[in-house]
Parts: structure tokens; sequence; C-alpha cells
């Protein structure tokens, strides 16, 4: 089972609407989301963990108040006493990419712009980089789809601080990525578990704020 | 020099509000984050440890500016 989540988010806050599903969240969480200074930030932020509880509570017996987040040694996010649920966050200006399954599991997300050709030359491979400059005509899409290859994987492999991007080719392994447009920008998301194709399931920003309601009481 | 590179960051970001006490979580994108430390790289000819690649590993600006501060540093040594 892999399943993967993809939320588009607006730049506006409802405050009420925002401090009351705040009250999900740790206060630890609270404080962090306090310190950004961006509404969408913060939003980011809030929506993709709330995301994460509602599939636990939807598919556990684990009640919202009981969800502990960790973090593993080498920094990459679990939860506490469900250590078989295996989950990844990611999130760009206005999305959110949630991926689950029942093993390790890394996702990235970014917005389509301009590729960077001097972070290809410095960081990515030979393949790579052939593979962004055989085409010019899809340049930007194919870097972001390498990038965010790259950038899955080593959340797959969860060891952060040991894993640079210069020290693989995302082209090796088998990384699926998937493009979406959502409120006219287009988006990459690659998900990376081993072997499996992720399950995609399109949720919006009110969906999540619905979904959330029945935990709160 | 530490005055310079946060206007060069500032140039990177395409934001004139950041200072040395702003929190990178938030003000940079993983893409953004790289694309500021090739700047630098090459700017002073310094090249990053491989277990500094990661926004993490700077909680501030300023963290990052030290540590491109004490890489020159060693390179005039």
């Amino acid at each position: 089972m892999s399943k993967l989540f993809f939320v588009g988010i607006t730049d506006t806050i409802d405050k009420s609407k925002f401090n009351l599903l705040q009250n999900l969240v740790s206060n630890e969480k609270q404080e962090k989301i306090k310190r950004f200074r961006f509404d969408i930030d913060k939003k980011l932020s809030l929506y993709s963990e709330l995301l994460i509880r509602i599939i636990v509570c939807r598919n556990t017996d684990i009640k919202n108040q009981d969800i502990v987040f960790e973090k593993t040694y080498y920094g990459k996010p679990m939860l506490r006493n469900l250590s078989e649920f295996h989950f990844n966050i990611s999130h760009t200006r206005n999305a959110i990419a949630v991926a689950i399954s029942d093993y390790p599991i890394g996702v990235d997300i970014e917005s389509i712009k301009n590729a960077e050709m001097d972070i290809v030359e410095r960081f990515f491979n030979i393949d790579e980089f052939s593979y962004i400059t055989e085409n010019t005509s899809d340049q930007d899409k194919r870097f972001y789809e390498i990038w965010t290859k790259k950038e899955a994987y080593i959340k797959y492999i969860g060891k952060g601080l040991s894993m640079s991007l210069n020290s693989f080719s995302s082209l090796d392994h088998k990384i699926p990525s998937y493009f979406y447009n959502i409120n006219g920008a287009e988006y990459v998301i690659s998900v990376c578990n081993g072997t499996q194709k992720s399950e995609l399931i399109e949720l919006s920003e009110l969906d999540i704020e619905e979904m959330s309601m029945p935990l709160l009481v | 020099m530490k005055e310079q590179l946060l206007r060069q960051i500032e140039s990177v970001v395409k934001d004139k509000n950041i200072t040395i006490e702003s929190e990178i979580l938030g003000i940079l994108d993983s893409v953004t984050f790289i694309k500021i430390i090739v700047e630098i790289e090459k700017t002073y000819g310094i090249e990053f440890d491989d277990d500094k690649l990661l926004l993490s590993e700077f909680p501030s600006i300023g963290s990052l500016i030290n540590y491109v501060v004490s890489k020159i540093e060693l390179l005039n040594a």
C-alpha cells in the first residue's frame, strides 16, 4: 500500500478557523508555526500535519491527542509507537504532498519554474545532466523532475546528513514522478518507496478542514 | 564581508527584509537554498562540505553567513 495525497493551499488565512485547527497539534508545533513570517508557511505547516493526523485517526484506534511526532536519529519524522506507519511530507508555495506507506517512503514537491543550470552543473551527475539538456523545450520540467527525484530518494533513505545531492543518480532508481496543474501553477511530485507506484488522491484545503473537525471533539 | 553576503542572499531570495537573525526555515525553500550555495561558492571560490548542504544545518541566516566566513578565512590562512 502506498498513497500520495496532493493538496492545493491558498495564501489567505481565516484566523478563527486557523486558531481552532491549531488546537489539534502539540504546543511545540504551535510555537513553530507562530515563528513563520508568512501566513502561507503557517498554513502549509499546519495543514500537512493535520492530514497525517486525519489519516492516522481514520485508519487506527489511536486518538488525535495520543499522536506524537518524533524524529529518527537522522532527523526523519516518524510517529511514536507507530513505527510501521511510514509517512513523508513535502510542501512548496501553495501545495502540499503527503505520502504514506507500509514501508519507508520519501516525497518531494516543487512548483515548476526556470531550470537552475548552475545547480545542475554543481550537483547533478552526468546522466541527470544529459536527461535535462537533451530536450531544450522540456528543460524546466525535467530540472524539477530530477530535483524532486533526488530529494525524494534522500528522504526515503532517511539519513539526511550523511547523504549529499551529488552522491548518486536519481535515474538509477525507480522513482515515479507525477505532474499536476492546480490554480494555474504546474507542480511535479516524486515519490520514492523502493518500487511501488502510489495511488494518487487529490484533496482540497476545505477537505482537510472538514476532516479535521471530528478530531476536535 | 557579512554585509556583502547578506546582500547576495537577498538578491537570490528577492526579499529585502532578511536580517542576520532571520530563521532560514520559512524564508528559503530547498532549491533557493542550494542556489545561494552555488552563487556563494562561485563568488568566493569555496566549496561547502557535503554535510552542510542541508537547510536544517543552518537555523538562521547568520549561521549560514558565519559558516561561509569561516570557509573563506580557511582559504586565506
